[in-house]
């Protein structure tokens, strides 16, 4: 099962009009963007307390051993769960268990992708 | 500028960085957020933490209930990414500095918040340009009385930051706030054209 | 999926790196909060379409292929670049305060935050990984010649590359020098040679076919 189809957004495909490299390199990262954003629009998350833990999480990323690759965006990712923990939206064992689920759906769909029904 | 979101990015700004190594994210790439709760026409408030929990207790963990977007939330973002938010304004009193004029950066000690990179503290430059007057960072930290300078585009040539080793003839530019420059010979009236 | 401290201490070093691990987790995250009602159905859609589709480097195209054919608005573009690309249609967040540093013969610009990452939204669109990334950051402004290398662009003694940090609230762009043999170029072509990293000045625009 193809992502694009799971997410029904635009694919981040590059056709020759975007006039160079991808603004994001996977589809997960324009994801905790527009969730990041939508949230506060909404005023559910305030930014500055978001900016504060994406603060604290590159800086842990810099001051320590970089024995990790640098990833903006996990940061971000990171940022943002932590503060929607924080703020009692969601906790990191349901996120676990739905991408747990998701993941065997994929796992799933692309075991039986090929049968004939 | 009365804004009060402003005035929280750089008191949280400022807090962090007393205790977080200097100088992260601390620029407009978040004035998209500020931006975005400032011209916010959609009024909703926090979701009930007791409705969520009520809700979480009755879902089904794998039904996906269609949810309906707050009415204007897309007006809203269209807005705010058409207009944008303008920070910049006038002064009473006039830029200290013109272009062509020698300054010298200040050195500055990090316990405050501010814009000047370390690695063009103190260092000899010229300005280039004059640029609108913005809210100062390091005054809205800690007062969000919000006090505006002049803001000036200067240029240190590369040698000058790097050592006569590296940087040949290359230059770095900086934008610079009026209070982080010292001057370094009189100011010359009038005999300086302004570069574009 | 791996485990994360939930206390205060940052959690991004426990993350997975798979892209379709990632992939899941934020879908999980974006699920939960639209049954929660925190999110519409085509919010997020919506938000990164406009940044991804209607925001993008193609604006700065267009601005630059418009200096190059049109000198008096070239000239505009280098008094007042917002009221120029304005305009054109551009501008807004991000671009409230635009300023467009135009090549020479002998001068070449590249453009880096070092402080953070701050980049003419208005004009670009979203800011590169690369961009973004304290490795660009830290050194650009201390070896230009060497990291425009790594990108491919390898320019003369005489050149004098100028780096400009973007340290207050004005963004930059870069407008390149028009390309050799494009005089028979209409506007539209020209604007499909500007490629974003020739606006942030780590490449230069791409050669007629």
């Amino acid at each position: 099962m193809s992502t694009d189809k799971l997410l029904d957004m635009p694919e981040p495909s590059a056709p020759p009009r975007r006039n160079g490299e991808l603004a994001f390199d996977e589809p997960w990262q324009s994801l905790v963007f527009g969730i990041t954003l939508g949230l506060c629009d909404r005023g559910d998350i305030r930014f500055e307390d978001f900016q504060r833990r994406l603060v604290e999480e590159i800086a842990a990323w810099e001051n320590g051993p970089r024995d990790s690759e640098w990833s903006y965006w996990t940061h971000w990712l990171a940022a943002l769960e932590r503060e929607l923990e924080a703020r009692d939206m969601l906790g990191r064992h349901e996120i676990e268990a739905k991408a747990a689920g998701i993941l065997d759906d994929y796992a799933h769909a692309e075991s039986h992708g090929t049968h004939e029904h | 500028m009365a804004n009060g979101f402003l005035r929280n990015i750089d008191e949280n700004r400022y807090a962090k960085e007393r205790l977080a190594p200097e100088a992260l994210i601390r620029c407009g790439y978040w004035e998209l957020w500020l931006a975005a709760l400032e011209m916010n026409l959609v009024e909703n408030g926090v979701l009930e933490l007791a409705a969520i929990r009520e809700r979480e207790r009755r879902a089904d963990p794998g039904a996906t209930a269609p949810a309906v977007a707050p009415d204007g939330l897309h007006d809203a973002i269209g807005g705010l990414i058409a207009h944008g938010v303008d920070m910049a304004s006038q002064l009473s009193e006039p830029h200290r500095f013109g272009a062509g004029e020698r300054v010298r950066t200040r050195v500055s000690n990090n316990r405050r918040h501010t814009r000047l990179p370390s690695y063009a503290m103190g260092r000899e430059a010229v300005v280039v340009s004059r640029l609108p007057a913005f809210p100062l960072p390091d005054a809205v930290a800690h007062d969000p009385g919000g006090q505006r300078e002049w803001t000036y585009r200067i240029r240190f040539e590369a040698e000058e930051l790097w050592g006569q080793d590296k940087g040949g003839s290359d230059a770095v530019m900086l934008d610079v706030f009026e209070s982080y420059l010292i001057a370094t010979t009189p100011a010359v009236a009038g005999s300086v054209e302004e570069a574009p | 999926m791996t485990d994360i401290r939930s206390d205060a201490s940052t959690a991004s070093g426990n993350y997975p790196a798979a892209p379709e691990q990632l992939l899941a987790r934020a879908q999980a995250i974006e699920a939960l909060l639209k049954e929660r009602g925190a999110l519409g159905d085509d919010t997020v859609a919506r938000i990164v379409a406009a940044y991804e589709s209607d925001i993008g480097p193609l604006h700065g195209a267009r601005v630059v292929a418009r200096a190059w054919v049109d000198p008096a608005f070239r000239q505009r573009l280098l008094t007042d670049a917002t009221a120029a690309c304005g305009e054109l249609g551009i501008g807004g967040l991000m671009g409230e305060h635009l300023v467009a540093l135009a090549d020479e013969d002998d001068a070449h610009h590249v453009i880096v935050c070092t402080l953070c990452s701050c980049y003419p939204w208005a004009v670009l669109g979203i800011p590169p990984g690369w961009y973004k990334s304290p490795e660009y950051r830290a050194r650009v402004v201390a070896e230009p010649r060497a990291v425009l290398a790594e990108f491919g662009l390898t320019l003369p003694a005489s050149t004098e590359v100028r780096v400009m940090d973007t340290s207050a609230d004005v963004r930059y762009f870069v407008l390149p020098r028009r390309p050799a043999d494009t005089e028979d170029l209409d506007e539209a072509a020209l604007a499909a040679l500007v490629t974003r990293d020739c606006l942030i000045g780590v490449a230069l625009p791409k050669s007629p076919r």
